[in-house]
């Protein structure tokens, strides 16, 4: 039975899955578009410019996990969904909310991060430890938002 | 926040790509080491070997013809150019091709006038491949008067210099006059286009010290010269940060007390040691210098920028002055002058 709990429940993982895709997209691109830059210049630096420029995408993965994760548990997968009150629904809806919302400014600003550190191997590419760390410091908080979203969906009793 | 949110997304991607490029494209700048290196070197070809050693950048020289070491430069600063112009082809940078080429038009306006009015052949090494119009159109423009395929601008400029050529009959007037109506052209062809703020504010900077210079030393240039004020004050550009009535009012003044009544500007450095150095030794080449140097540490900053308008001028101001720091090293080893003699020359580096 789809109640406006289940109705919450999709908004959530709606949520947890667009929002932290379009960050990391939008990171992504950026990233993408400063490694092109270099490759035009370098084509030999593919391996270094891919690896930097893939670093904005996990975020996405982040939202993707909390999301399936959601659909899993009020068995949207399984196509029996739990009767979920609107009181669960509403909490299950903000907890995709960390995931989601960082997800998507985490991603997009740490495009940028590795659109700087891209451009800091090119000129010395010795420094692709230190510049992957300023990138990874980005990914902190990701991490924190995904931990804050799983810890927030198990304390709900379904 | 829309607002920041759109300004800040709509032309990310061109940047980051654009400035991707310029990061590595900077690895191939000199570094003051390196032109400390070349100017102690025996010899040109030593100095090109070290120019060249490491494969850092893609200068390219015949070692058994050093002599024709221009043709090199001049190759090296097309291909700059060429770079410039692939990334102006997207809208956030289309402004920043003409910005830095239309220097090299006026430059071939200049020479085909004069050539047109003092009667001499146009050698084909005085005029510049790099440009935002083809040669020839403008040889049409200048020598036939046909001003087909010209752009407005460009036709009412030669036709206006025509005009100004005919009252005073001097060569050099052409000279003052394409000066101040390239940075009016740069500055219309600005207000064309949107850039960020933040973006406009150090462009118009730039544009303002390069205009500002350029006032200084053409006013210093017509006070040598010994202009009437009322000369200056027609060539003077008023579009610069710097108040021209400043100059005019110190200009009947004797030079030496210049930089006591401009002390309070931001060139103060610039006109004291420039005018010093003409004094004992009757050349601007030092004023020349100091321009340079100033314009090359205010783009600077173009190193700390990731997203940007700044590392794009950056580069194309510091791969100028390479070149003009080469071009100084090998004549000066050619004509075997000292190092120190050499070093006298040599402008600040970028990197």
């Amino acid at each position: 039975m789809i109640t406006q709990g289940i109705v919450m429940a999709f908004l959530g993982s709606a949520i947890a899955i667009g929002l932290a895709c379009s960050g990391s997209g939008m990171g992504v691109g950026i990233a993408g578009a400063a490694a092109e830059g270099v490759l035009t210049e370098e084509p030999e630096k593919f391996g270094l410019m891919l690896f930097l420029s893939a670093i904005p995408g996990t975020q996405g993965i982040y939202g993707l996990l909390v999301g399936f994760w959601v659909l899993m548990k009020t068995g949207i997968f399984a196509g029996v969904p739990l009767p979920l009150t609107l009181n669960q629904g509403w909490q299950i809806f903000f907890a995709c909310i960390p995931v989601g919302v960082v997800g998507f400014f985490s991603g997009w600003y740490q495009g940028k991060t590795a659109a700087a550190a891209i451009g800091l191997v090119a000129r010395n590419p010795e420094e692709v430890g230190k510049a992957t760390v300023m990138v990874a410091m980005v990914e902190t908080y990701a991490v924190f938002s995904l931990l804050a979203s799983l810890l927030l969906f198990n304390g709900i009793n379904l | 926040m829309f607002k920041y949110f759109t300004a800040d997304t709509n032309n990310q991607e061109e940047y980051a790509f654009a400035n991707g490029r310029i990061k590595k494209l900077e690895k191939g700048l000199l570094t003051k080491d390196l032109l400390d290196r070349m100017i102690k070197s025996t010899d040109t070809i030593s100095a090109i070997k070290i120019l060249m050693e490491g494969n850092l950048n893609n200068y390219s020289f015949d070692l058994n013809n050093p002599e024709n070491y221009e043709d090199s430069l001049n190759r090296e600063l097309l291909s700059s150019y060429n770079i410039i112009k692939d990334i102006s082809k997207v809208s956030t940078f289309n402004f920043l091709y003409f910005t830095f080429a239309s220097k090299y038009d006026f430059h071939n306006i200049k020479i085909l006038i004069k050539s047109k009015y003092l009667k001499e052949d146009v050698s084909d090494k005085l005029i510049s491949p790099i440009g935002t119009i083809n040669i020839k159109k403008l040889n049409l423009a200048i020598i036939d008067e046909k001003y087909e395929d010209l752009p407005n601008s460009f036709e009412f400029l030669i036709k206006k210099i025509f005009l100004e050529y005919s009252k005073f009959k001097d060569p050099e007037i052409i000279d003052f006059i394409l000066d101040k109506e390239r940075y009016v052209m740069i500055f219309n062809k600005i207000k064309e286009v949107e850039v960020i703020e933040t973006e406009e504010n150090f462009l118009k900077r730039f544009i303002k010290i390069n205009i500002d210079l350029n006032n200084i030393i053409s006013s210093i240039r017509a006070k040598i010269r010994g202009e009437e004020k009322i000369f200056l004050k027609n060539f003077l550009i008023s579009e610069g940060d710097f108040n021209i009535k400043n100059i005019v009012a110190v200009y009947d003044s004797p030079l030496s007390s210049w930089p006591e009544k401009l002390v309070y500007t931001d060139y103060k450095n610039v006109i004291e040691l420039g005018i010093k150095y003409f004094q004992k030794n009757n050349s601007l080449m030092e004023l020349e210098k100091l321009r340079d140097n100033f314009i090359i540490n205010f783009t600077k900053v173009g190193k700390l920028i990731t997203f940007g308008i700044e590392p794009l001028v950056g580069f194309m101001v510091a791969k100028e002055n390479d070149i003009k720091n080469i071009r100084i090293i090998l004549s000066g080893k050619l004509n075997k002058l000292l190092p120190s003699t050499i070093k006298e020359s040599v402008r600040d580096t970028y990197v």
